[in-house]
């Protein structure tokens, strides 16, 4: 019998030696980003403000993520470039100090004008190179989580109060306290709206500055024209719910297409408004750790809700995607819609008809339920140069920045502005072009909103994907608005609230 | 060593972190076997996302391999204009998912989708489709097949059947075969091998079902289309549990490696080798 060139056993070997080489090489590899989250964080929250750093502490991370736009800004664009991957070269010929290097996460599209029409701006009198990273807005978040996996986040970043992302950022320390920076430079903080900064705050330390904020999904927005012609009252700020039930039947006719009353499908701020109806009590008690889905008070809201469509069937159903509501009440085709107020951007190219944007009526116990949310900036761990970040943060939370975000119109640009009493009133945004009293209403709801609070262990996506199901079994007629439902919504939240933080 | 380094480096740190409690911002913290416990004991949606997936599976592998056999079949004859017949339905595998959901969704809108608008003017009431607890799953079922009939399945089908010699063909004819007998006992048994090969990637396919659902359904109504990989995705990025993602999907892995270990052990009864030793 000829001997056997491999046996099993050195096969075994053999491929054992090759695992643990590629191991070691695999270990190997994740040491070079390592070393830039750790030198870091030694200066994350400690380093007090300063001027400018007279040149960049570090190129921005070698392999990290590219920027999908570079900053519009014309002549400034080209040496844009350069800098972001050679700061050297972006050295001006007269000697001075190269521009300071900043990677600022943001969403695709939905800011667009802060970036043309501010960002250069800034970053010439800050003397700042910034390298936008953007991501479409669903996967913003997810995108972040895997550059911090990586250690390659950058210096700033956009999250946000409502999906738990703030929290979990800053509870984590990857977003760093900015109370040391407020403090030194006695940056004022009454300059925001103050549930705003209410709802950046952790264990009461500042976790990042309210870039924009709105007042959520308290549009009642109209199609004047479709009303009109129905013989149907137009709503206003002074209209109840029943008013709002008796427009939408007299405007339903869904053998022509048209029809009374839609609403926000799936999602958490909606659920929290419906709540809410029946007397300012949230899904969650005030500490963020019980359901009061078993309240009655609390249930009233989604009771309605189910009235609208299950027994007056005024309804089109929220959950179409393809067209999405907002672009069904775009074609005319619904009477009402309760809205996002930000959403009247997608609306302003409307001139087939006459719309306008009512605030949500009071519910039975006086309440409007309004609900705030912020989406905040915030400066990382990751970042060499907190001191210029914090700059960044200030300046992307400033009223100029607030009234550029209040003014863009069109595509998928938000167009929510800063959360700040001067933007919102600002003549710049009261004096749009929108119809009516938009811009009016938009100020008044964002003067009488509440916070948006969030449950204690930051699972509020986990909570919202047990509410969704059970919230479209309900519009969808698969369960009756009745107490074995409200117990089984109560539970399925209840059983999340209990576990631990993630 | 590029395996080594960039798949199975990956594959083992996968399998540490579903022994962790890793929320991605934070270090991962051993915990033992508490995810894999969770998953089986407390995770409705588990189970759930496991009959879902399994349903689709089911469907898709079962209608999609017929349909692709019966066209490869029809698009097998020697006629005018079949190279042109190919081409046409090879085209939607072309689409990207992504755009044919998007395209499907305006399909089946209920109240303005065209679908909906045929059958209305059939007098038949037309369903909820993607936004009904029923129907969602047969809508994505028919996107699906859509996008995979006339793909790369039927293709490998049609080189099979090009590859059976035709002096069989022949011989049977001699000997009296119909064309069902013909089929029946010359074309299966010798495109069994090729019809092994589109089962086992199949069924490895529609079980990683993913994009259909998160572009289209994002697994409602009311879980109607919640498929394991969105299970996997939600808890992994939305929940900021990569751990307990980890371990949803080694056990993936699990159930797909004994779903082919089961048929590589059952081709040994069906599938027809030529020249193999009987």
């Amino acid at each position: 019998m000829p001997a056997r060139l491999f046996r099993r056993r050195r096969f075994l070997a053999g491929l054992g030696a090759l695992g643990a080489a590629g191991l070691l090489a695999a270990c190997g590899g994740s040491s070079a980003p390592a070393a830039a989250p750790t030198t870091a964080s030694t200066g994350s929250g400690a380093a007090p403000p300063s001027a400018p750093s007279a040149a960049p502490t570090t190129a921005p991370a070698a392999g990290g993520a590219q920027p999908t736009t570079a900053p519009a800004g014309g002549a400034a664009t080209a040496p844009a470039a350069a800098a972001a991957t050679t700061p050297a070269a972006a050295k001006p010929a007269t000697g001075g100090a190269a521009p300071t290097p900043l990677r600022l996460h943001v969403r695709l599209g939905a800011e667009e004008d802060l970036w043309s029409q501010w960002l250069p701006k800034w970053e010439q009198e800050n003397n700042a190179k910034v390298e936008l990273v953007q991501s479409p807005g669903g996967e913003h978040v997810q995108k972040m989580q895997t550059l911090i996996a990586g250690g390659q986040l950058g210096d700033v970043v956009h999250n946000f109060t409502g999906d738990s992302s703030f929290q979990l950022f800053f509870a984590s320390g990857v977003t760093i306290p900015l109370d040391k920076f407020i403090a030194d430079e006695k940056y004022d903080l009454n300059q925001f709206y103050p549930f705003t900064i209410a709802i950046t705050k952790l264990d009461g330390k500042v976790g990042g500055l309210p870039f924009k904020g709105h007042p959520s999904r308290v549009g009642i927005f109209y199609n004047r024209t479709l009303l009109e012609a129905a013989g149907a009252k137009v709503p206003t700020n002074d209209s109840t719910y029943d008013d709002l039930i008796e427009a939408a039947k007299k405007a339903h006719k869904p053998d022509a297409q048209q029809y009374g009353w839609s609403n926000p499908g799936l999602d958490s701020e909606w659920y929290i408004l419906m709540s809410r109806f029946g007397g300012s009590k949230d899904i969650y008690s005030k500490d963020g750790t019980k359901s009061q889905l078993n309240d009655p008070e609390v249930q009233a809201g989604w009771t309605w809700t189910y009235e609208m469509f299950n027994k007056h069937k005024v309804g089109i159903s929220p959950f179409s995607t393809n067209p999405d509501i907002n672009q069904l009440f775009t074609t005319g085709k619904i009477a009402l819609l309760r809205a996002n107020v930000g959403t009247k951007a997608a609306f302003a190219q409307i001139k087939d008809f006459k719309w306008g944007m009512s605030v949500a009526p009071k519910g039975p116990k006086g309440q409007r339920g309004s609900l705030s949310q912020a989406d905040v900036m915030g400066a990382t761990k990751f970042s060499k140069t907190p001191d210029v970040a914090w700059k960044l943060v200030k300046g992307l939370c400033s009223k100029e920045a607030g009234i550029i975000l209040g003014k863009q119109q069109g595509g998928s640009k938000s167009a929510t502005p800063g959360g700040r009493p001067d933007v919102y009133e600002s003549p710049d945004l009261l004096n749009l072009p929108f119809p009516e009293d938009v811009q009016k209403n938009t100020m008044f709801a964002m003067q009488n909103a509440e916070p948006f609070t969030q449950p204690a262990n930051y699972r509020g996506p986990e909570i919202q994907r047990a509410i969704d199901p059970l919230y479209q079994e309900l519009i969808l007629d698969k369960s009756k608005a009745d107490k074995a439902f409200y117990d089984r919504l109560h539970q399925a939240v209840q059983d999340i609230l209990d576990k631990p933080k993630p | 060593m590029g395996f080594l380094v960039f798949n199975f480096g990956p594959l083992l740190y996968s399998f540490f972190l579903s022994l962790t409690k890793y929320s991605i911002v934070r270090e991962p913290v051993f915990q033992g076997l508490d995810n894999y416990v969770q998953i089986f004991t407390r995770d409705r949606l588990f189970w759930v996302a496991i009959e879902k997936t399994g349903y689709y599976a089911v469907v898709t592998v079962v209608v999609g391999l017929s349909c692709s056999l019966l066209l490869a079949l029809l698009l097998d004859q020697k006629l005018l204009g079949t190279s042109l017949l190919r081409t046409f339905f090879f085209m939607p595998t072309l689409t990207p998912v992504v755009a044919s959901v998007l395209i499907w969704g305006w399909i089946f809108q209920p109240d303005l989708g065209v679908l909906n608008f045929l059958l209305r003017s059939l007098g038949l009431p037309g369903p909820g489709w993607l936004q009904s607890v029923e129907w969602a799953m047969p809508a994505l079922l028919v996107v699906a097949l859509w996008g995979s009939v006339g793909g790369s399945r039927m293709v490998i089908f049609i080189a099979g059947l090009q590859g059976i010699p035709h002096e069989l063909y022949e011989a049977a004819h001699i000997d009296g075969a119909g064309l069902w007998t013909r089929f029946r006992h010359v074309t299966i048994p010798l495109l069994t091998p090729t019809i092994f090969f589109n089962l086992v990637l199949g069924i490895i396919a529609s079980l990683s079902v993913f994009q259909l659902a998160f572009v289209g359904t994002k697994g409602g109504p009311a879980n109607a289309t919640y498929f394991y990989v969105l299970h996997i995705y939600y808890r992994g990025f939305a929940d900021s549990e990569m751990g307990y993602a980890a371990a949803l999907a080694w056990i993936f892995f699990a159930i797909i490696m004994a779903f082919t270990g089961i048929q590589f052990w059952l081709q040994k009864r069906w599938v027809h080798y030529e020249g193999a030793p009987r």
